[in-house]
């Protein structure tokens, strides 16, 4: 996974950090479908013990945990922002699991959540938390829940107990084929940033991923990761 | 017959309303299910595909069903039948862009937007609408088609009133000059006055009896000149009687409908009687209602002519008021042994 962070250095104004926090997530995976809502709910989530381990890619580890079998959400029940939110959203919690990984001398944590759809596992991401020194200001921001999370997904195969293989949905196919006009998907695009979001219903992401789940098209092969088992 | 373009079911036209409401649809469609701020390709693209499988469900309705079943006898089996197309084409409207479009238009992304519940629903939506536009042009043509029937009607009463009135003039005028042929032959003096009053009574009978209606005074006068026409030749030994009480002012009547009982009275009563003969008249004008009896007695004519001609005159007059004062007239003919009394009541 491809992956850009700004640097916690650079003073940035107060009132623009909701929204650099924003395209955080389409930055992130530039090449990746970003989708305002996600393509897994409580009642369609999944899990699969084979998730769970440490995995390797590229000399890259990646934990995968089940969220509250994890140490990250033991940490989060120590700090402010555990609590209520977890309790509200115990449900979908219980089926999300949580990946962590360290690049840079930076940590990572992404919630995701796989659904099975038309025989295929996918698995929608967001950030779980922004390991960064000045989030413990964004409580007093003055509208900090107006932070949106974003999603993006990826299809998931087991090629074995040892191997796993995602293959993200290939963003820049889907904003072609939109501005062709030959892909119809509700969206936003914002030509200031050159930025490219969707905005389809959580049914209708499902009901584009059962048709064309399948067809290669839809996802990048040069941003597949293939995550080989270490423990 | 040959259709003007703008009737509502001329061919043309008809093809251009379809057309209109099937571009109306495209458009409101188009701008419903286009997922940016303007429509793109896309959506002309899924909007046609979407329109093509209402298409026959819609044509179904209104040419088969609705002309076939659509009365109160099948409307069970109607509804059924209905039902089972919105369902049909509703499936199929669903798993085309669910399934099937990705094989038939592969570079083509797109999925059911709705699901099968919204598609049958809104397949009903448009069905009952498409119905109701079918049956409102229905009613228009209906409509038409009823004042044109009418029209015709109106058109087939004038041509037959004219024809009964022309029944009634040489009825008439063959009675006059077989009373004329007679005074002539008895070189009668009053001969030229009998003509004179002829060519008045003619000159009624050719210009004013042409209208439907005339002024009941005007029809009065024709009925005195007769009167005065006949008596010239009736028997000395006629007892005429004429009572009139009311206002006459103001009113109209169809012409020629009192005469014709008149000149029967004469014809049957005044001639050829071996006694005494009577002729008794009475019109009574109320409000807008017309009164009017006429009593003769039977003279030995009646014995005696019989033919084809006789009683054409009163069957004539039966007609007349079956077609100008339907449900307004009360006719009521008395033949008794020795008299002959016809009883007219109409609403003016």
């Amino acid at each position: 996974m491809k992956a850009k962070r700004q640097s916690s250095k650079n003073k940035i104004p107060d009132m623009t950090k909701p929204i650099f926090l924003l395209f955080i997530p389409i930055m992130i995976l530039q090449s990746c479908i970003t989708s305002l809502q996600p393509l897994v709910t409580k009642n369609t989530a999944v899990t699969d013990s084979r998730l769970t381990g440490t995995w390797n890619s590229d000399g890259q580890d990646y934990t995968i945990q089940k969220v509250f079998e994890s140490d990250f959400y033991d940490k989060q029940k120590n700090t402010s922002m555990g609590g209520p939110p977890f309790k509200r959203d115990s449900i979908l919690f219980s089926k999300t699991y949580v990946i962590h990984y360290m690049k840079n001398k930076i940590k990572y944590d992404l919630y995701g959540r796989m659904i099975q759809l038309n025989g295929e596992y996918f698995m929608n991401f967001n950030n779980a938390y922004l390991d960064q020194e000045d989030t413990t200001g964004l409580e007093n921001e003055v509208c900090p829940t107006c932070i949106i999370q974003t999603y993006t997904i990826a299809r998931i195969r087991f090629s074995n107990s040892h191997t796993i293989k995602l293959d993200f949905i290939n963003g820049d196919f889907l904003y072609k084929q939109i501005n062709a006009g030959r892909m119809k998907l509700k969206h936003e695009t914002d030509e200031l940033y050159d930025t490219f979001l969707i905005t389809a219903s959580t049914n209708e992401l499902q009901q584009f991923i059962l048709k064309y789940g399948k067809d290669d098209r839809f996802f990048d092969k040069e941003n597949s990761v293939t995550l080989i088992r270490k423990s | 017959m040959k259709r003007k373009y703008w009737e509502l079911n001329h061919p043309l036209l008809r093809i251009i309303q379809h057309l209109a409401f099937w571009v109306l649809s495209f458009f409101v469609f188009l701008y419903l299910f286009k997922t940016g701020a303007k429509p793109e390709k896309i959506d002309y693209v899924y909007t046609i595909l979407f329109q093509l499988t209402l298409l026959p469900a819609v044509y179904l309705n209104i040419e088969l069903l609705l002309p076939k079943l659509g009365n109160r006898k099948r409307i069970l089996f109607y509804l059924f039948s209905l039902a089972i197309i919105i369902i049909f084409f509703a499936w199929i409207n669903y798993n085309f862009f669910d399934n099937w479009s990705a094989k038939v238009f592969p570079d083509y992304f797109f999925i059911s937007y709705f699901t099968f519940r919204e598609i049958i629903l809104f397949f009903s939506v448009y069905i009952v609408i498409s119905t109701l536009l079918k049956l409102s042009k229905s009613w228009f043509l209906v409509s038409g088609l009823q004042k044109e029937l009418l029209e015709k009607e109106k058109q087939k009463t004038e041509v037959e009133l004219k024809a009964l009135k022309a029944q009634i003039n040489p009825h008439f005028f063959f009675n006059t000059l077989n009373s004329i042929y007679s005074m002539a032959l008895d070189k009668d003096e009053r001969l030229p006055g009998t003509i004179l009053q002829l060519s008045e009574l003619m000159r009624y009978f050719l210009y004013v009896s042409r209208d439907n209606f005339i002024p009941l005074e005007k029809e009065m006068t024709v009925l005195d000149n007769y009167i005065a026409l006949q008596k010239i030749r009736s028997d000395s030994n006629l007892n005429f009687e004429i009572k009139r009480s009311g206002d006459i002012n103001g009113q109209q009547i169809a012409p020629l409908l009192l005469i014709t009982f008149l000149e029967n009275a004469f014809k049957h009563g005044a001639k050829g009687s071996s006694d005494k003969s009577f002729i008794f008249l009475n019109t009574i004008i109320e409000k807008n209602k017309l009164i009017f009896s006429i009593e003769n007695n039977k003279g030995y004519v009646d014995e005696i002519k019989t033919g084809e001609y006789n009683g054409l005159g009163l069957e004539n007059v039966k007609r007349q008021l079956e077609l100008l004062y339907p449900g307004k007239h009360l006719l009521k003919i008395s033949n008794e042994q020795n008299s002959f009394k016809v009883q007219l009541q109409l609403n003016l």
